[in-house]
């Protein structure tokens, strides 16, 4: 069992996202940083899709059992305290790190320092129930999560998986296994001109039934995320407004489209939007860009790049490799 | 039906993982809804083991991808190539009359759902819109054979085709905040019945106690593309009390459901 004694704000159980569930209406749901996601699992050696935790802040754990766990995302301190001959011991640690814990200890994890939010991964993933072949909760679907769809918020318990040590390499020789201590991202954040985060965004849907005027608007302009994003969608504020079009019907959304409301903010769609939506959409940010603009605090500026599907095919795999 | 086997069937990839099947514009919704439902569930037959999911849109497929399983060129053809044999097959089984559904998804016949119009929430002002008596509505709207056109916006929320040109009104200026449970609404061209208690600005007609998700069933949602239903009006429900016991526990009754309905 592991305690979760105080957070700032919610922590998501999150893994792959439900599968088969959209004709029922059901959210996809899964990771904000897909990346972050798939290095904690790789870090621990386990399957890429083992349930973790998406944390937003502030939180500190009592770790009744022992566990081993790995953080990626954003940047912030990570604290173990052990009781050691009646002493408190603290070790710190820094992200992509795989970090071992005994029975007893409490972890915590500091304000974010950079980046918006971290996947902490567990060795064995979370003990939860499945609902579409996934354990992710939204709680206005009443599913999924600790149960009715709830978040772990200060004082929920919950259980690990079986617990498997991680560490043990075979005969590889030691050097060539530490190196797996500390990863560094592949891709690092592109930063293009005058420092401005690129993020890459696919035109597709009913972009041609934009006006030329709008999609001038949409890719010329520095652009911030709002603070009212959230797991749903992520809010952009552009200071020029970008003329929307008219559309009747709602149509069925993928992961990251670009919806543009009739107040000309765009809405990027996230992994728990609703899967019918009736906003003009404008094109999709692949996954690997999505990653990055998840992590964007509100006062960082970024420009929408458009990039062929190709081009974002190419990208997504590099990412992934 | 034929013009649409003309009309072009586009697919192309949204996302490096996720194909977006637009079906060419046809007149009746229906039909369109009923054919893009069975298109799913033809992929679904043929490359199930590729596919994380498939959502069926008013006028799309969105086909999701497992990322290891995709071949970019080849099953963009292949769902390409199906759906156009699918759809060339079935023209002409799938005629323009709303309750030829007998095979595929809705396979179960009428379902009817019982429908409370008791607790006024749209219904007088609806009427008066539609310039009709409240009794001759409900009877006008309980006559109406509808099509499940697909679950979406929230688990199990369907939305349903058939309603008549007159019934059609655009949303409400502003939207309800709670919409109660089942609560049985008309916009636009669209049926709809709320699944839980939410935010919305369709125009409530009456309410049902019919569960439309529930995630403990082997199969949640209750109705899939192609499902017809009709209403019928319910009393609401009140238990059978003895007249002595009446007068001391029909206040009460009436309270808690006062509370209950907001």
């Amino acid at each position: 069992m592991i305690e979760c004694t105080l957070t700032q704000s919610p922590i998501f159980i999150i893994d792959g996202g439900r599968r088969h569930a959209g004709a029922s209406g059901v959210s996809e749901s899964g990771p904000m940083d897909r990346t972050a996601f798939r290095l904690v699992n790789q870090l621990l050696h386990q399957d890429v899709y083992t349930s973790a935790l998406e944390v937003m802040g502030e939180c500190s754990f009592v770790a009744h059992i022992p566990m081993t766990i790995a953080v990626s995302g954003g940047n912030a301190a990570i604290a173990v305290t052990t009781m050691t001959n009646n002493t408190l011991n603290t070790n710190s640690y820094k992200p992509n790190q795989v970090i071992n814990i005994i029975a007893g200890d409490r972890f915590s994890i500091g304000r974010l320092q950079q980046g918006m939010r971290l996947v902490v991964g567990i060795a064995g993933g979370i003990d939860a129930p499945l609902f579409f072949d996934s354990r992710c909760g939204i709680i206005r679907e009443k599913f999924g999560g600790l149960g009715q769809g709830k978040p772990i918020l200060s004082g929920d318990s919950f259980a690990i998986g079986c617990y498997q040590p991680v560490g043990n390499e075979g005969d590889m020789p030691s050097h060539y296994s530490n190196q797996s201590s500390e990863y560094q991202p592949i891709i690092s954040p592109n930063t293009g001109i005058a420092g401005v985060t690129e993020i890459d965004f696919v035109p597709n849907y009913q972009h041609a039934q934009f006006s030329l005027y709008a999609r001038y608007l949409f890719t010329s302009q520095l652009m911030q995320v709002s603070q009212q994003s959230n797991r749903m969608g992520m809010r952009i504020h552009s200071s020029l407004a970008i003329p929307s079009i008219v559309k009747h019907e709602s149509q069925a959304l993928a992961l990251g489209v670009v919806q543009i409301p009739p107040n000309g903010q765009p809405i990027v769609m996230g992994p728990d939007r609703q899967t019918h939506g009736g906003y003009p959409v404008i094109g999709t940010v692949p996954e690997y860009a999505l990653d990055k603009l998840v992590q964007l605090t509100p006062n960082e500026s970024f420009i929408f790049v458009p990039v062929n599907i190709e081009m974002a095919i190419a990208k997504y795999w590099m990412n992934l490799r | 039906m034929t013009h649409l086997v003309k009309q072009k069937i586009v697919a192309q990839w949204v996302t490096p993982t996720t194909l977006h099947c637009e079906f060419g514009e046809l007149d009746c919704t229906v039909n369109k809804a009923l054919l893009i439902g069975r298109c799913r569930l033809y992929l679904y037959e043929h490359m199930a083991i590729k596919l994380a999911d498939i959502v069926p849109g008013f006028n799309e497929l969105l086909v999701q991808f497992i990322p290891s399983e995709i071949d970019y060129f080849a099953d963009l053809h292949q769902v390409e190539r199906l759906l156009k044999q699918y759809v060339m097959d079935s023209s002409a089984t799938i005629s323009n009359n709303a309750s030829v559904s007998t095979q595929g998804p809705g396979k179960r016949g009428i379902t009817h759902i019982p429908v409370d119009f008791g607790m006024d929430y749209d219904l007088v002002d609806v009427a008066q819109r539609l310039a009709l008596s409240r009794a001759d509505l409900i009877a006008q709207f309980c006559a109406i054979e509808f099509s499940v056109i697909l679950n979406g916006f929230m688990p199990g929320f369907i939305y349903l085709s058939g309603l008549p040109d007159k019934f059609h009104l655009p949303r409400l200026a502003t939207p309800r905040l709670k919409v109660p449970a089942g609560a049985v609404a008309i916009a636009d061209a669209y049926c709809g019945i709320y699944p839980q208690r939410s935010p919305g600005g369709w125009h409530i007609l009456g309410v049902t106690e019919h569960v439309l998700f529930d995630i403990d069933r082997s199969t949640p949602a209750s109705f899939v593309t192609g499902d017809i239903i009709q209403f019928y009006p319910v009393m609401p429900a009140v238990p059978v009390i003895t007249p002595i016991l009446t007068a001391k526990i029909a206040p009460k009754i009436r309270s808690s459901k006062e509370a209950a309905g907001d």
